[in-house]
């Protein structure tokens, strides 16, 4: 997370929407395929994968503007019929984290735009996201979980809306379904370049509730 | 079902392990699983059926799980997608080759054959596409690996069969041993009552011990894993790596998974975890290291389960030190699906007043509260997640 003053945005998506979020926040950060590619979404940290390495883009405000719900999903985003919720400023209820087009229910490039302005207006003018939504609905569950082997299966067909709503119907039984896109190995694998220091298990003082 | 003989407090792997043995000896169990069947570590694990490295205090449950693998179906009605494939843990160092011929050679004189040293050329014999540098390594022949998750629902479909119920959805909020049964309360308000109890509650066993008066020093790992793309053929047995946490297999479909032990962060009161992901990159880093070959793949799937470990890396199966009517099943830090299909039968007999085995003394509950575990001089190797 940034200490600067300023906050640092960063806009995912290079279609109609990131750009008009672009035009209206111009000291963002834009990633967008195929430059780069955000595969990994945590609090305050953008996974991105690009030029043949991996980085960590960290952000004190998200805008995502491409079709990704399961990078929005993965911070915790609500998510229903395959759609993030956000409000009419695009803000989704996790703060410092909003959402703009396709992947909020735009169905027009227009309308995409305007939902991008918007959301880039208030985040230019400091809202991000102090008001949660309230949380609607979880996505529906599926009736059984896959296992790891059968859900890389799915991950790794092109990304699009079937793909996608049956990767979020694990997400409701399982949690975050990652990455939302593939990775290169070798590239996430030039990240580090000596073993981490080992941590010990983590403890437990917890009762029963 | 009428009023249960015997309470399970946990849906994965061991628990219906017990469910299914008890339930054919006759008994009337009722299992209560927080989520669903495998939610946590039995679903989550890489799945390896391994011998190989094992701590000595494991070895003989080891090698006894490995002969009921390989007639698994007898005993659940379903392959578990079980191939014994082998298992080889490689050395990347003259050190390392030196360590695991020691191994080898202490093993032997216990009287174990089942690990076995090769040498660079046999390695690569096994491991085409395994990098230059290797230099030798050990390997179990008769171990492979299994399907979590289809491991764990055969379990639990052959317990129902022989007259177990499994509840889902039915997290213990509270115990109490009163009148002489044990009595569990479910955070939606049921209350279920029973004689004997079993703690198979995974990392969440530490809480079930201590609402049951006893303490046992149970923390939990989230063990991180990946999956890559479908690939070609790479390899057949699954690795490990003498030095650095690694368990690295392909599946029929061809899919590579890593793991081994990087760890991610865990909450025990939500169940959800976070992935590492410089952790993440080490593991990738590893397989690529050993495997060159995989330069060109994509990471396709990472996800981590929640396992509670002990100290000693040694699971807690034995009857509690401070209550009746009560065993404990978990803490097998990380490696204890191989294992299940002798756990729990060895549990089955506790509860069914059977003697203590001395093969069980190695994980007393109460062996850090009477002076701490037994010294141990031949350790396991790296033992990998999964």
């Amino acid at each position: 997370m940034s200490t600067t003053a300023t906050p640092r945005i960063v806009i995912v998506g290079g279609g109609p929407a990131g750009r008009a979020a672009l035009t209206a926040l111009p000291g963002a950060v834009l990633i967008a395929r195929p430059d780069a590619t955000a595969w990994h979404a945590e609090p305050g940290r953008l996974w991105v994968e690009g030029g043949g390495r991996v980085w960590a883009e960290p952000f004190d405000a998200l805008l995502v503007c491409a079709d990704e719900p399961l990078l929005l999903a993965a911070l915790g985003c609500a998510v229903r019929d395959g759609r993030v919720v956000a409000d009419a400023e695009g803000r989704t209820g996790v703060p410092g984290v909003s959402a703009a087009g396709c992947v909020a229910g735009a169905t027009t490039p227009e309308t995409a735009e305007r939902q991008a302005i918007a959301a880039a207006r208030a985040l230019a003018a400091g809202s991000t996201g102090p008001e949660p939504l309230v949380t609607p609905p979880a996505e529906s569950a599926a009736p059984l979980r896959l296992d790891p082997v059968a859900l890389a299966a799915l991950l790794e067909q092109p990304a699009g809306s079937e793909r996608d709503r049956t990767a979020l119907a694990q997400h409701a039984i399982l949690g975050a379904v990652v990455p939302a896109r593939p990775v290169s190995l070798a590239a996430l694998a030039d990240l580090v370049a000596t073993m981490p220091e080992a941590v010990p298990p983590q403890a437990d003082a917890g009762v029963l509730a | 079902m009428t009023d249960p003989d015997i309470l399970i407090v946990g849906g994965g792997l061991h628990g219906l392990c017990a469910a299914l043995h008890l339930a054919r000896a006759g008994r009337r169990v009722r299992v209560l699983e927080a989520r669903q069947v495998g939610a946590q570590a039995s679903g989550y694990s890489a799945g390896g059926v391994r011998t190989l490295g094992r701590h000595p205090a494991e070895v003989p449950l080891a090698l006894e799980a490995i002969e009921r693998w390989h007639g698994i179906a007898d005993l659940v009605g379903d392959e578990c997608g079980f191939r014994a494939v082998g298992q080889v843990r490689v050395a990347e160092t003259e050190a390392e080759l030196a360590s695991l011929a020691a191994r080898v050679e202490r093993l032997r004189a216990a009287g174990w054959t089942h690990e076995e040293l090769v040498d660079a050329e046999m390695v690569r014999r096994l491991l085409p596409a395994v990098a230059p540098h290797v230099l030798g390594g050990i390997v179990a022949r008769r171990d492979g690996f299994a399907s979590p998750l289809r491991t764990t629902r055969a379990f639990g479909r052959a317990a129902e069969a022989a007259g177990a119920e499994i509840i889902e959805g039915a997290r213990v909020a509270a115990v109490e041993r009163r009148a002489g049964l044990w009595r569990l309360r479910t955070q939606g308000g049921e209350t279920h009552a029973a004689p004997l109890l079993l703690n198979a509650a995974g990392a969440w066993g530490g809480r079930i011990a201590r609402a049951a008066g006893e303490t046992i020093p149970l923390g939990f790992n989230a063990f991180q894993m990946l999956l890559t793309e479908a690939l070609p053929p790479l390899l057949t047995p699954v690795v490990g790596a003498a030095g650095r946490p690694l368990s690295f297999k392909q599946s029929e479909g061809g899919h590579v998974m890593i793991g081994g032990g990087h760890k991610g962060q865990a909450d025990l009161d939500t169940g959800t975890v976070r992935l590492d992901v410089p952790r993440l990159a080490y593991s990738a880093r590893t397989a690529l290291d050993l495997f060159p070959a995989l330069r060109g793949a994509r990471i396709v799937h990472a996800w981590a389960g929640i396992e509670g470990v002990m100290p000693d890396a040694l699971p807690v199966i034995g009857r509690s030190a401070v209550a009746d009517g009560l065993v404990h099943a978990f803490g097998f830090s990380g490696h204890g699906f191989a294992l299940a299909p002798v756990i729990g039968a060895r549990v089955a007999g506790l509860l069914l007043d059977g003697p203590e085995a001395p093969a069980l003394a190695a994980f007393a509950p109460d062996r850090f509260t009477l002076g701490g575990p037994a010294p141990e001089t031949h350790p396991a190797l790296l033992q990998p997640a999964g």
